[in-house]
């Protein structure tokens, strides 16, 4: 009993700043063991490269032109090794150069004689083999944007 | 000039000599078509740019996968010959292995391959090195052929050759030595019959998969001459690489294979020797008017039914599996070949002009996937 009044003693006699900063001490420790200790790993550790490559738009910006812009919407780099147009490897440009990192977006343009009314599928391979296909149900050249026309028409709406 | 440049001359050519479908419509009388006329003459301007370029971008490195397609096409592996109780016994040390290899420009497979230590490739680099198609063997009918197949790869293989051998000898698992498994070796021993233009591959299970990975190579059995009379000795002495006649027929070897790189059961990349597009017009097979050309050709391609080859601007003798010495089909210009068929073709470019002569698969879409080639006939 005597030691148990020592001990209340003890801790009764702390200053109550020490008190205060009992939690941010805990709380370092625990941050810290969590970036030494990495249990993460688990979730990253022995899986291949996740790639994940979405081609956003394809564009006929005139007669045998295409254009389209992919992102790279995985964790891991991606480098777009050639481009296939309806089972057909096509010689094309590509801006930036790959590899893509997380999130960044690369702009594809090629001259492709695509028919006008038809149906079109692209497709990215990437250095694994990867594939991402893109289906353009009906090609029909696209229409650069008139801003006059376009804020005359709201305005109008 | 720029393109554009070029183009908007072209234009103001055509409008300038009245040469566009629309004014020559009406300079013909045919006018008043109204709208019609304007969208004719719309689509009779020239294009704004270039139609593009089939094809893939960059080049494979040859270095790094220690193999070269060109390499490939003429490397006859003859292995080592030795004498048994006055029979010519040929011996070849075989290595499974597990190798990336890059199949097309920047495109990188993760292939399983065999590797033979008598291979052109091996002898260069002075170790035994992987390479898909696997070495093209080639003996004489009648000679005992050891196989010393040793398996590092990290899945169990065997070796299954087509040819005519006992039951044990088979290559495949569960009968006779069955498969191979990892670290562990076997030597595959029969005699070589019948003569032809064969192939050997992978028999573990699953099947297609150990086939498509890349285990397997062209195996070639020359004709005896000494077996034969009369004409049919002079067509085995043709066939023979120890007797036919120096520099007079050019020898070659296709393997025509596909790669499904994102494994969906579907191929991404034809080819023949695997590398798409390896003889495309930057790096064609050069070849000589006075010498017949003689392709071994063997279809190896998963998950398509057929395979084939056409030569452009001329005709070709085919003898299937090559086991006669007389052709099957002659004056042709297209072969089918189901999986594992094979044969052999004879094509003659004298008195031809020299230039570029395409050959593919017409299938057009494996041709437009990297099964395309071209000859260069020298002057």
């Amino acid at each position: 009993m005597g030691n148990d009044n020592q001990n209340t003693n003890f801790w009764q006699r702390l200053p109550l700043w020490v008190w205060g900063l009992l939690p941010l001490v805990l709380l370092l420790l625990v941050v810290s063991l969590f970036f030494l200790a990495n249990p993460l790993a688990f979730f990253t550790g022995n899986f291949p490269p996740l790639e994940t490559l979405t081609i956003q738009q394809i564009r006929f910006p005139g007669q045998n032109q295409v254009e389209l812009t992919a992102i790279n919407g995985g964790p891991d780099p991606v480098s777009i090794a050639q481009v296939i147009v309806d089972d057909a490897y096509w010689q094309f440009n590509i801006e930036p150069a790959t590899p893509l990192g997380r999130l960044q977006q690369a702009t594809i343009t090629m001259n492709y004689p695509w028919v006008d009314g038809e149906p079109l599928t692209i497709a990215l391979i990437t250095d694994t083999g990867a594939t991402f296909a893109s289906e353009v149900p009906v090609a029909v050249a696209s229409q650069a944007v008139d801003l006059y026309r376009l804020f005359s028409l709201l305005g109008i709406m | 000039m720029s393109d554009q440049d070029r183009n908007v001359s072209r234009r103001n050519f055509l409008k300038a000599t009245g040469f566009g479908v629309g004014s020559l419509a009406a300079a013909v009388g045919l006018g008043r078509l109204g709208r019609t006329e304007v969208v004719i003459a719309q689509h009779s301007e020239p294009a704004e740019h270039a139609h593009g370029n089939p094809g893939m971008m960059g080049q494979v490195d040859h270095e790094a996968n220690q193999f070269d397609p060109h390499e490939l096409l003429t490397d006859f592996d003859y292995g080592e010959i030795s004498e048994e109780n006055g029979r010519t016994v040929r011996t070849w040390q075989i290595l499974a292995v597990d190798k990336e290899i890059e199949i097309a420009p920047g495109i990188f497979f993760p292939a399983w391959v065999y590797g033979s230590a008598t291979s052109a490739a091996s002898r260069r680099q002075g170790l035994v090195v992987g390479q898909c198609p696997g070495p093209t063997l080639r003996c004489v009918e009648g000679e005992l052929l050891r196989i010393i197949f040793v398996n590092g790869s990290s899945h169990p293989h065997t070796i299954h050759f087509h040819g005519i051998h006992s039951a044990f000898m088979d290559g495949i698992p569960n009968v006779g030595r069955g498969v191979i498994e990892p670290g562990e070796q076997f030597t595959y021993e029969f005699v070589a019959n019948p003569f032809g233009c064969h192939l050997y591959h992978c028999h573990a299970f699953p099947l297609k998969r150990h086939i498509h990975k890349g285990l397997y190579g062209a195996f070639i059995v020359d004709p005896d001459p000494a077996k034969y009379s009369g004409a049919d000795r002079d067509l085995a002495l043709q066939r023979n690489h120890q007797t036919m006649a120096t520099g007079s027929i050019n020898e070659m070897v296709m393997v025509m294979n596909g790669f499904d790189t994102n494994f969906d059961g579907d191929n991404e990349v034809y080819a023949v020797n695997s590398i798409a597009f390896a003889y495309g017009m930057q790096r064609p097979i050069v070849i000589q008017r006075e010498q017949l050309q003689r392709i071994y050709l063997v279809n190896v391609t998963e998950f398509d039914p057929i395979n084939s080859l056409h030569t452009h601007a001329n005709f070709f003798d085919y003898y299937d599996h090559g086991t006669t010495l007389l052709p099957t089909q002659k004056t042709i210009d297209t072969v089918m070949q189901c999986q594992a068929q094979r044969g052999i073709i004879e094509v003659s470019f004298a008195a031809f002009e020299p230039g570029l002569y395409m050959f593919h698969a017409h299938q057009s879409e494996f041709a437009e996937l990297g099964w395309m080639g071209f000859f260069e006939l020298e002057a």
